[in-house]
């Protein structure tokens, strides 16, 4: 025998023992998550899968979070290639419904707030994920700041009642809001933009753009007043200095520190805030009005979701494992981690609100519009929110160019 | 001879298979893209004709990213060769510690560029170590990265920094080649520093000229990670190259028609630059001989 002859079957073993796998499940599937690794719900979304993992044998759930996950996500379905389940952060019908399965079928379809139903129905009716929470947003702030400059944030209506608040926050040298605008962290900017935006465009009954933008017929001219609002704020002194840096959680630091009053973020962000100073007493408001013939609003949309891919080949399993997590103690469970209602109602399902029980009292008598870029926009326009609004912190845009800018996406977009 | 002439051509079949797959195809299925409204993850898209080409026209961000990519090509190019064989040059004679400088000044080569971009927006900061040493000579605090002014000129410094061991490892070798008898010769006749480095070293070092420009010129032109770990293009569009714009329309705006003719406009202007360089090469090195 030669040495080659010798050679070629122990590298053949070799290679069968390197490349041999332990024996795997049955089936496995994957749930793709938009939350970063270090965060609770990402946590708490790993225990539940280990807990169906338990309860049904060969079943093993896999749960990740995707790096730059839309990018991710919009690769994977120009590929065809997605994983079983994946959170939709907002777009289950304007951009995934086109590769989700309809669900309204599913036992707990029937249980699904009327809070976030309407965000997750398309216009035949359709919905496409299981809700297991509803973002309820508002400005959110620090109590202990507003009491020391005297403001009652629920007397806070229209944006001049903003503005006055914000002067007497000023006194105390403290931030009135904290932007966190780095270039490469910008969807912070359009955040702001989201929150304000309804006000000037959508929630006055009297006078809205909601049909315009609905038919692309909408005066990009209109978004002037939005888009200056922001630059009013820095040219007032309400922001951050380093207005053009940082992250949104400096954000959550600053109200926990009590080095900020207010911050233009959903309740995500005092869950942050709590994690450095969890005595800290926060609250949310909702969203004034640009005018004293309106009334304050608040956002509600998706926040913890799962959709399911219509071409998966697990398809009864993983209808199965929402069915699961459609159980109240599993809802429960995640809507009180980030502070938010369940996504389903009826016997069983509440969160816990804690100390923001008081506000979300108030957010339900105020009226409710869904995220304004989610509506009214076309998928792909918050780009050019975010880089706008940073170009007019930078003065590198004038407002004619923003309007421009807005105008010129918004038509390519809705044209498909 | 001919059958081993076709068994042999046989061999360039591999290498050919794959520059169609991975080069020719996407090129010829961008350039097809452009001239559709697809929005980079659906199934469903619409031929819009030459639309998008017109919006390049027409685009005042498109416009900008061109200038910069320009600048970054060319800019980063010309400091580079600068700081390059200046560096080159002193690190030419042996000293005392030449290793060590050498090591140093080779190491941000070696470094990723998204790595090396988040050290620099550390120094960038408003809290940052140039902010306080300009605090220290009694100035006010600057938001570098936030003018567009400021921005991308410190993109092409971080740019410059980073590569500028390409060059100087390149003139290193360069010289290193350079004949001494030249040297001695020029010597003899008279010849100051500066006309043995302008009349001896210049001449010589053409090849290695060639090779650096072209090298850092094509980074250059292409450069994408500093920029988007820095800057993303921002503040407010101003600091994009077309290469950012191009990942931040089919990205972040879902306007894949629209960036393929981005596409299509960075390679043209790509190949112009290469195209000029070479006639630039070929007149010089007519010129020298």
């Amino acid at each position: 025998m030669t040495e080659m002859t010798r050679i070629y079957p122990i590298a053949i073993v070799g290679l069968w023992i390197a490349l041999a796998r332990p024996a795997s499940a049955d089936e496995e599937l994957t749930v793709a998550l938009n939350f970063p690794q270090s965060d609770a719900t990402f946590t708490e979304m790993k225990k539940l899968a280990q807990a169906y993992e338990k309860e049904t044998p060969g079943v093993s759930i896999n749960v990740v979070s995707l790096p730059s996950y839309e990018n991710t996500m919009k690769t994977k379905m120009a590929a065809r290639d997605l994983p079983d389940l994946w959170s939709t952060h907002g777009w289950s019908v304007a951009r995934y419904s086109e590769y989700l399965t309809p669900l309204g079928g599913e036992p707990w379809a029937s249980k699904v707030n009327p809070l976030i139903k309407p965000v997750i129905t398309d216009n035949t009716g359709k919905i496409f994920v299981l809700p297991l929470d509803v973002d309820v947003a508002g400005i959110a702030f620090n109590r202990e700041i507003l009491d020391k400059a005297g403001v009652d944030p629920l007397a806070i209506k229209t944006w001049d009642d903003f503005r006055a608040a914000c002067d007497k926050v000023k006194k105390l040298k403290k931030i009135c809001v904290h932007i966190a605008g780095r270039a490469t962290d910008s969807w912070t900017v359009g955040n702001f933009y989201d929150w304000v935006a309804p006000s000037f465009l959508i929630t006055n009954e009297k006078a809205n753009s909601r049909a315009a933008l609905k038919a692309g017929s909408f005066d990009w001219k209109n978004w002037r007043p939005v888009a200056k609002l922001l630059v009013d704020f820095r040219d007032a002194g309400y922001l951050n200095p380093d207005y053009m840096q940082g992250n949104w959680l400096d954000v959550g630091k600053k109200l926990a520190s009590g080095d900020a009053a207010f911050g233009f973020f959903g309740n995500y962000v005092i869950g942050e805030a709590k994690k450095y100073n969890p005595k800290g007493k926060y609250g949310f408001i909702p969203l004034p009005a640009a005018s004293t013939d309106d009334t304050p609003s608040v956002i509600t949309g998706e926040r913890v979701t799962l959709g399911v891919w219509k071409d998966t080949k697990h398809k009864a399993t993983a209808l199965k494992f929402l069915l699961f997590m459609s159980r109240p103690d599993n809802v429960n469970k995640i809507a009180t981690i980030n502070g938010n209602p369940t996504g389903l109602v009826g016997t069983g399902y509440k969160s816990d609100e804690g100390d923001l029980a008081p506000y979300f009292r108030e957010a339900i008598r105020a009226r409710a519009f869904s995220y304004f870029d989610r509506e009214y926009l076309p998928s792909g326009m918050w780009d050019a929110m975010c880089n706008t609004g940073m170009g007019l912190l930078a003065n590198t845009m004038t407002l004619d160019q923003v309007v421009a800018k807005m105008k010129n996406d918004y038509d390519s977009l809705k044209s498909r | 001879m001919r059958l081993l002439y076709r068994k042999a051509n046989a061999l360039y079949v591999p290498a050919l298979v794959l520059f169609a797959g991975l080069v020719v195809y996407p090129f010829l299925d961008g350039i097809r893209i452009s001239f559709t409204n697809w929005n980079g993850y659906s199934q469903d898209y619409a031929f819009i004709g030459v639309q998008n080409l017109k919006r390049l026209v027409d685009d005042d961000n498109v416009r900008t990213a061109f200038t910069n990519t320009l600048l970054y090509g060319f800019g980063s190019t010309l400091l580079q060769q600068l700081a390059g064989l200046g560096c080159a040059v002193l690190l030419d004679k042996p000293f005392r510690g030449r290793t060590v400088a050498r090591t140093i000044l080779y190491l941000p080569v070696l470094i990723s560029a998204v790595i090396m971009a988040y050290m620099w927006s550390y120094l960038f900061e408003y809290d940052g170590a140039l902010n306080d040493i300009v605090g220290l000579v009694g100035g006010e605090r600057v938001l570098w990265l936030s003018s567009g002014a400021l921005a991308v000129p410190l993109l092409i410094v971080v740019n410059t920094l980073q590569y500028m061991g390409v060059s100087m490892v390149i003139y290193m070798a360069g010289l290193q080649s350079i004949p001494g008898m030249y040297y001695e010769a020029a010597g003899l006749d008279g010849a100051s520093r500066w006309q043995l480095f302008r009349h001896v070293t210049v001449p010589l070092l053409y090849p290695a000229f060639v090779t650096s420009i072209t090298v850092n010129l094509i980074g250059g032109l292409k450069l994408f990670d500093i920029i988007r770990a820095l800057t993303n293009g921002g503040p407010g569009y101003k600091t994009h190259s077309l290469s950012t714009l191009i990942y931040s329309s089919y990205f972040e705006s879902q306007l894949a028609g629209f960036a393929s003719a981005i596409g299509l406009l960075l390679f043209v202007t790509v190949l112009c630059c290469a195209l000029a360089a070479q006639a630039v090469f070929r007149r010089l090195e007519v010129t020298l001989s």
